[in-house]
């Protein structure tokens, strides 16, 4: 059972990995921020497994709630696209 | 052996993560994509503090006392609280940076008309290619 | 994309190999994590019934309020400050304010339909009474002033996303009625710490002196709303048209 609950966060963290990756290589903002969105949805469920109840409870809502609004309100002020190098 | 390995595993993925948000902290140009990576960066460490106080015994309780439970038995299963409680601000105080850097942002793109670092160097009167 | 999947994924394709290399023998042997003695101590004295106790079943709130509580005080400072940072970087004086308000009656009205508006109605209202359930029993469950200001943060953004600024304005959820409410959580937090020394002749934020667990759950209370018109303050200034702020820079130059 104890190994059980470590695949489960070892699966989250990889698609964790794999989420945060993608908003790295993403030059659309909005589409960045939904991927990094997702990438916190997971992690949240991770503090869930690794027993960390008040976390959760802090870091969905913000995370998922506060920051994101945030974020897309900065880019409607800002530019949409990541000027490539 | 195996839960071991996943331990291992879960700690190099963490690292990786942590890595992968200062590559693209230092490597993006655009602010608020900064920002962004800034952020998954310091999830990346959170998730690490907290997998450090776990206690990787089965029924694994949180630290949170309850009726039915012997003290011992507590003592014995409860995970570590003194990460938590750090992260817990950690988090909260993250969010409160976020708001001082974005407002930065917003108002360098109304005076100046871009959130490019490029141009921001230019536009200081520091080095440009 | 594509190709990012499989670059990703061959990336932790490696970790998955490094990881099995090194595990192979165990040499780490991490598998047993005994728990440190500090945590011990914090899980020992929480809700003990004599002294060094802080009259919580819920450890971490434990920590925040009552072992640590210069930290999380000073935290709430740092809170305050970056907030009134972004604040004070879109500052207006009160003709900019006076002109802020006229060119807003002049934005066009915007209406979500029917269905979004009463959903958001009920949504609202489940997050309000839940977030106010994580505050006020934020030293008994899982929970605290943090997690139920964040919560209810969110039940006034999507107010803000369904209807508009206007409808919160119209509420009476102004600036200045906010910045009251936060400098009221604040002077209740302060309060609350600075309690002990004139009523019990203690020290500062010696909460234990307090009956029972008025405490926990007024610090709890002050942080609750703090964090939640923290967050509102800001969003209500950074909810002002794009268009209005350019007006009146404009208005500055000149």
């Amino acid at each position: 059972m104890q190994e059980l609950h470590l695949i489960i966060l070892a699966i989250v963290v990889s698609f964790g990995f794999v989420f945060s990756y993608l908003a790295m290589k993403e030059h659309d903002l909005l589409k960045a921020l939904a991927l990094s969105s997702v990438q916190s949805t997971f992690f949240a469920l991770g503090f869930y497994i690794l027993a960390a109840p008040d976390i959760v409870l802090a870091y969905l809502a913000i995370a998922v709630g506060a920051y994101t609004a945030l974020v897309i309100l900065a880019i409607s002020k800002t530019e949409r696209y990541e000027v490539g190098e | 052996m195996i839960a071991s390995f996943f331990i291992f595993y879960i700690t190099v993925t963490l690292f990786a993560i942590i890595l992968l948000g200062i590559y693209g902290l230092v490597t993006r140009s655009n602010l608020i994509k900064k920002i962004i990576m800034l952020n998954i960066m310091g999830d990346g460490i959170n998730m690490l503090l907290i997998l450090i106080g776990y206690r990787f015994v089965f029924p694994v309780f949180p630290p949170i006392y309850e009726k039915h439970v012997t003290f011992e038995e507590f003592l014995a299963r409860a995970v570590d609280p003194i990460p938590q409680a750090f992260v817990l601000t950690a988090v909260v105080i993250g969010m409160a940076m976020n708001i001082l850097l974005i407002s930065y942002a917003i108002q360098f793109y109304r005076l100046h008309g871009t959130v490019d670092a490029r141009d921001i160097a230019e536009i200081m009167g520091g080095e440009s290619k | 994309m594509k190709r990012d999947v499989f670059v990703a994924i061959s990336f932790l394709m490696a970790f998955l190999l490094i990881s099995y290399a090194i595990t192979v023998k165990d040499v780490l042997g991490m598998a047993e994590n005994p728990l440190r003695p500090l945590g011990g101590f914090y899980l020992r004295h929480a809700f003990a019934p004599s002294n060094l106790t802080s009259h919580s079943p819920e450890v971490v709130t434990a920590i925040v309020w009552n072992y640590r509580g210069f930290d999380t005080l000073f935290e709430t400072f740092v809170f305050f400050l970056s907030i009134m940072g972004a604040l004070s970087i879109f500052r207006l004086t009160e003709e900019q304010e006076k002109e802020v308000r006229s060119l807003e009656s002049r934005e066009p009205h915007r209406h979500m339909d029917l269905i979004t508006r009463a959903t958001t109605k009920l949504v609202v209202i489940m997050i309000v009474s839940i977030s106010a359930s994580i505050a006020l029993h934020g030293h008994l469950t899982p929970g605290g002033g943090f997690q139920g200001g964040s919560a209810m943060a969110v039940a006034a953004l999507l107010l803000f996303a369904a209807f508009s600024k206007f409808t919160l304005e119209r509420k009476g959820l102004t600036l200045r009625h906010v910045i009251t409410a936060y400098a009221f959580g604040l002077a209740l937090i302060l309060a609350t710490a600075i309690a002990p020394v004139f009523l019990y002749d203690g020290r500062l934020l010696q909460i234990n002196l307090l009956p029972g667990e008025t405490g926990l759950l007024n610090l709890d209370v002050g942080e609750y709303i703090a964090v939640t018109f923290g967050f509102l303050m800001v969003f209500l200034v950074l909810g002002i048209s794009e268009w209005i702020f350019k007006v009146i820079l404009r208005g500055e130059i000149e």
